[in-house]
């Protein structure tokens, strides 16, 4: 057995399946620069120490995504044109449309996938950066790693010129900055649907003017993909878009958000994050393995919480990371334990009861695709623009999950995520009371740029604050 | 130049200004951005605009790190250090602010002032996809709810005729500019970059009418005057992120050092002056084509297509550039990736180019940087000989 073998068995495969598969893999691997040792390091060191691999249905979804990264270099025969989106456009709902008006043709948010696989399993995401830093994105203004990840991989070759590629701009100017680089280096077709971002501080973010606007943009995206991709987007395409979406939240989301909320959690951030996501990204290899994965794993977690069994012993602490965990780093998370504290919570995905709600009812009530997607994006605090509406979802999100402290990842990384982070960090510690801390930390690769030791010594007095802070709270009542 | 002289007074006298201004009941807007809001509006609408457009200064930097990260856009941390360390006479004359949502660092500025000074603040939506057949409209809209809101703080109408004479004047003033930059086409100009910028950055701080008399003066002495620079002057057009008012280091080593600066494209740091408004018909409508799809192309703007980069290379061309300096200032990240891009093509034009990248630290090292554009001012006499 060598190492692919190995890593086919840690990412859920059966004998018969990896035999069959892994010439694929080989194959993917190798354009995508994952070296023999670089695979060798994942199944020895990296997906042992960071996920849950004792739940089945959690290898299962660490398959779903290797699949995924692999299909970026290696389309099936049929597929002859490829569409991208990038994150964090809610690519399930906007490509799956395209993918059932012509299956052959590719689907893919490849910054996504390339980070969540390339440089959080095999530690490979600098290759791809440092591609797109020889070619236009100075490394020295510290641009988000996630859209130098996906030029790179234009840069490198690896992903050819692309047929469509319809962005989206919420938050992100960087994204739609990177595919202009990508434009002028290999002629990819790429189109920007724009939201509009002047809600106030303290605005709604389903204001009606900005969210039609929205819309309409995103519903212009589409059009263009039908125009250069000569496919026809029906409204039966966009309707199954819709219930798959439906039908995701219902199986595979909503469900972790409740057994997340136990103590102890039963499946630390690294596991969160992949076992969450398959519902934004657009899942070229489709959704069939996803949901299988989910109904093992949710059968696992519920014996685990029935038996008080969870990644960390009763009562630790409880961390949330701001907006996104680190995926890029996910030795943070296996450190975080060590030091005594369970920073298992991401605020973006964890919805508290206010954002599940409306975000239950915006999908329930769908009544057409991109207003339906406009209100989501509008109400996700990750893309939100109001600033008291995040405020709010992170003060519900803290007291659903009773959390402790809250990791806000630096602003370097990203800076349109994370630009807001020291206004909330200041409204949550003097309205809330629960301690806060920036360490500067890319969210999306480990350059290495760092030293561990320091990232330690930084957490390890985290934890003492956030442990002395909650004996604290809990003698205040 | 006596007439360009006694502009330079309304920078200095700015302050006593607007508090005599203030005094007197009138309100001061500030306004953060690329050049998407009309002053003509805030005119007409019986208030001043301010635009906020200065920089150059460490301190400003230093004293925006309580608020913000490190890695925000160089310009626009220096607009929250002024902002809100109240250090800064004009900055501390305002009575509200009014922010152009399209990049999101200015957006970011209006935020900490929102949440660190209370001061009241409207976010004008400037949709990034021009191309979309909605974009317009919802630029339109914002026009006409900041109007409602600048008629609401000063309870007085921006009447048509009101923002037609407001018109008529930024339209002489823009003519005015222009005619004065087309001036530095000549072999041998009579202005150069530095002095160009800096009257362009004075009408952010004048009366426009006193600013338009001024320009008028500036003008007829200039086109009646010898050739100020040599003919044989490498001719350097200065492109990238804005220089703000009192940022004029690079601009002053360029022309020291033997360059004349004939033009620039700074992403929103100069007024733009080419397009016009018109003043007939509707004039909220006039203005919304003007300032929303009448003016340059900026970064922000997707995709560009070829019309942007293509901007530059036609700004080379209009005015026989040499050399071009890209000014860098850190964590631009836009303009960085523009500037990418334009090198690409001044490259395939034979055009050399440098960049000079800024976090407000050129005046500490002064002596690197002059020589730096020294020497490349010595490559480019070389590339034109060759030429």
């Amino acid at each position: 057995m060598d190492e692919y073998d190995e890593l086919l068995k840690l990412c859920g495969f059966q004998p018969g399946e990896a035999r069959e598969y892994k010439p694929t893999l080989k194959k993917g691997l190798d354009k995508l620069l994952v070296t023999q040792d670089d695979v060798k390091f994942a199944v020895k060191e990296r997906l042992p120490k960071c996920w849950s691999l004792h739940l089945e249905g959690m290898r299962k979804i660490l398959g779903c995504w290797l699949r995924e990264y692999i299909r970026i270099a290696v389309p099936t025969p049929e597929e002859t044109r490829i569409c991208h989106t990038y994150f964090p456009q809610p690519g399930m709902a906007y490509l799956h449309p395209i993918k059932l008006a012509d299956p052959t043709i590719q689907v893919s948010i490849p910054d996504f996938i390339a980070s969540f696989v390339g440089a959080a399993f095999f530690n490979v995401g600098w290759k791809y950066v440092e591609a797109a830093e020889r070619e236009g994105c100075a490394i020295e203004q510290i641009g988000c790693s996630l859209n130098k990840i996906r030029y790179g991989l234009h840069v490198l070759g690896i992903v050819p010129c692309v047929d469509a590629s319809i962005g989206f701009h919420s938050l992100c100017d960087d994204a739609a900055l990177s595919d202009q680089l990508i434009h002028e280096w290999d002629g990819t077709k790429i189109w920007t649907p724009y939201r509009v971002r002047d809600i106030p501080f303290d605005g709604d973010p389903f204001e009606e003017i900005n969210i039609k606007y929205f819309a309409a943009s995103l519903e212009d995206g589409h059009r263009k993909a039908e125009e250069w991709l000569g496919i026809e987007i029906t409204p039966e395409h966009k309707n199954e878009a819709v219930e798959l979406l439906v039908e995701l939240s219902i199986k595979t989301f909503v469900p972790l958000l409740e057994f997340m909320k136990a103590d102890p959690a039963p499946l630390n951030a690294n596991d969160l994050a992949y076992a969450l996501l398959p519902i934004a990204m657009a899942m070229d290899t489709g959704y069939d393995y996803t949901f299988k994965a989910h109904e093992i794993l949710q059968q696992e977690l519920r014996t685990m919480v029935d038996e008080g069994k969870g990644v960390v012993p009763k009562g630790t602490p409880r961390v949330s990371w701001r907006i996104l965990h680190p995926w890029g780093c996910p030795w943070l998370v296996p450190m975080c334990h060590e030091l005594g504290i369970s920073a298992d919570f991401e605020e973006g995905f964890l919805l508290g009861e206010m954002q599940l709600n409306k975000s239950m009812e915006i999908q329930m009530g769908a009544t057409d695709l991109y207003v339906m997607m406009a209100q989501i994006l509008a109400m996700v605090s990750v893309l939100g623009t109001s600033i008291e509406y995040m405020f709010r979802s992170h003060r519900d999100h803290i007291r659903d999950y009773k959390i402790d402290g809250l990791i806000s990842t630096g602003y370097r990384p990203c800076r349109t995520l994370e630009g807001h982070s020291l206004i909330l960090a200041r409204m949550i510690e003097d309205r809330i009371g629960i301690p806060c801390i920036t360490p500067d930390v890319d969210i999306y690769i480990d350059r290495g740029d760092f030293p561990k030791e320091r990232m330690r010594t930084l957490l390890e007095t985290f934890a003492d604050v956030v442990k002395r802070s909650k004996v604290q709270r809990s003698e205040q009542g | 130049m006596e007439a360009m002289e006694r502009l330079s007074k309304c920078v200095q006298e700015r302050p006593a200004e607007l508090k005599r201004l203030r005094d007197g009941g009138i309100k001061v807007i500030g306004i953060v951005g690329l050049g998407y809001v009309p002053e003509e509006l805030i005119y007409a609408s019986a208030a001043i605009p301010q635009r906020l457009i200065k920089g150059g200064q460490r301190e400003a930097i230093d004293d925006s790190r309580e608020y913000c990260h490190g890695s925000f856009s160089t310009f626009h941390k220096a607009q929250i250090g002024y902002l809100l360390s109240g250090k800064e006479p004009v900055y501390n004359s305002l009575d509200y602010l009014v922010v152009e949502s399209g990049d999101w660092n200015s957006e970011m500025v209006g935020m900490y002032v929102y949440f660190y000074r209370k001061l009241p603040t409207t976010w004008l939506g400037v949709p990034g996809n021009p191309e979309f057949d909605g974009a317009l409209s919802y630029y339109i809209t914002g026009l006409g709810r900041l109007r409602d809101r600048l008629e609401e703080l000063t309870g007085s109408k921006a009447s048509e005729e009101k923002l037609r004479e407001y018109i008529t004047l930024y339209n002489e003033m823009r003519d005015l500019l222009k005619n004065i930059s087309y001036l530095r086409k000549h072999p041998s100009p009579p202005i150069g970059g530095l002095d160009f910028i800096k009257l362009n950055h004075y009408s952010f701080y004048c009366e426009p009418h006193k600013y338009v008399d001024g320009l008028k003066s500036v003008y007829a002495e200039l086109k009646g005057s010898e050739g100020e620079y040599p003919a044989d002057a490498p001719r350097i057009a200065i492109f990238g992120c804005p220089i703000a008012q009192s940022d004029y280091v690079l601009p002053r080593l360029i022309e020291d050092a033997g360059g004349v600066i004939v033009t620039e494209e700074l992403s929103g740091g100069i007024r733009h002056y080419e397009a016009n408004t018109k003043v007939h018909g509707d004039m909220m409508g006039n203005l919304a084509h003007r300032y929303y799809l009448g003016r340059a192309r900026d970064v922000y703007k997707y995709p560009w297509g070829d019309e942007l980069p293509s901007m530059f290379t036609r700004l080379v061309d209009d005015y026989h550039v040499d050399g071009v300096i890209w000014y860098q200032l850190m964590y631009m990240v836009g303009n960085s990736m523009l500037g990418y891009v334009v090198s690409k093509r001044m490259k395939e034009k034979g055009i050399p180019m440098m960049t000079i990248q800024s976090e407000y630290d050129l005046q500490g090292r002064l002596e690197s940087n002059k020589t730096r554009i020294e020497t490349f001012i010595e490559v480019v006499k070389q590339y034109r000989k060759r030429r």
